[in-house]
């Protein structure tokens, strides 16, 4: 499975390796929603610098775990993708519906 | 000038979402012994795989049992056409599906950005439907670096 969740400091960081495309977003919904609702942590960061393809099926997934994150009472931020990645959330409205941050290598 | 065909492809697959990246790899497999940039290469992976998930989650409403049909073609003037077709629930109001943000399916996280995008990365998409029988779309760019 292209995920790897670490707990590094107050961060839950989710990184989603591979290809973002509707039959990946299957699985990576229910274990992102699973960690979400089991961590002690201040923040999820979903770190996308591994992720190599996305179409418009990203957005739905990472806008969906916004919206499960805040009901946890969790903001989350998305970190480091790459010029393609960006430019295609980007292109779905992305800077109006999430955060971007740039995280420091733990 | 008269457009030959230099090339074609065509395959049919199950409607499974596995098939999703199969059919990005067919389009890599099909253009990468031609003049096409990395950039051109992923806009088209990037096109097809909308337009492919678009088949199973509209078209086929995610059941299994249908097919989806690609057909590649690369023209002697350096376009390509890519068709996609499935024989599912097709579209009601094509002209309103294809305005951004768009979908009759936000219960599924979903937003409608699907065709935008397409439109973005390609020269050209048309789209044909027939109502509870078919849709095709048509997908075509032409590579910049063809002589
Ligand atoms: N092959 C198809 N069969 C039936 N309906 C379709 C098909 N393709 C698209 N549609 C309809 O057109 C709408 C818009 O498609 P589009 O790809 O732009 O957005 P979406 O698939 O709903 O969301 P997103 O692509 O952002 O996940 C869909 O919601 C659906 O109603
Ligand atoms: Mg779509």
């Amino acid at each position: 499975m292209p995920l790897k969740i670490e707990k590094q400091r107050e961060d839950l960081v989710c990184f989603i390796t591979g290809e973002l495309d509707h039959h990946n977003t299957l699985t990576l919904r229910r274990e992102l929603d699973f960690a979400i609702a089991n961590t002690t942590a201040c923040r999820v960061v979903l770190d996308l610098s591994g992720t190599e393809f996305c179409d418009s099926s990203a957005l739905g997934l990472i806008l969906g775990r916004v919206r499960v994150a805040k009901a946890a009472g969790i903001p989350l931020f998305v970190s480091s993708p790459s010029a393609r990645v960006r430019k295609i959330l980007d292109l779905c409205g992305a800077e109006k519906f999430l955060r971007f941050i740039e995280r420091e290598e733990a | 000038m008269r457009r030959n065909v230099k090339n074609s492809l065509s395959a049919v697959f199950s409607a499974q979402s596995e098939n999703e990246s199969l059919a990005r790899v067919m389009a890599a497999g099909f253009l990468l012994p031609h003049p096409v940039t990395a950039e051109e290469l992923a806009d088209i992976k990037t096109a097809l795989s909308e337009a492919v998930t678009n088949a199973l989650v509209h078209g086929y409403r995610e059941m299994e049992g249908g097919r989806v049909k690609v057909d590649f073609c690369l023209f002697s003037d350096g376009r390509v056409r890519i068709t996609v077709t499935d024989h599912g629930h097709g579209i009601e109001d094509v002209e309103r599906a294809r305005e951004p943000f768009f979908t009759t399916d936000r219960a599924h996280e979903r937003g409608g950005m699907g065709f935008s995008i397409m439109e973005t990365f390609m020269d050209r998409v048309r789209v044909k439907s027939v109502l509870g029988r078919s849709t095709r779309v048509v997908l075509e760019k032409r590579l910049s670096l063809w002589k």
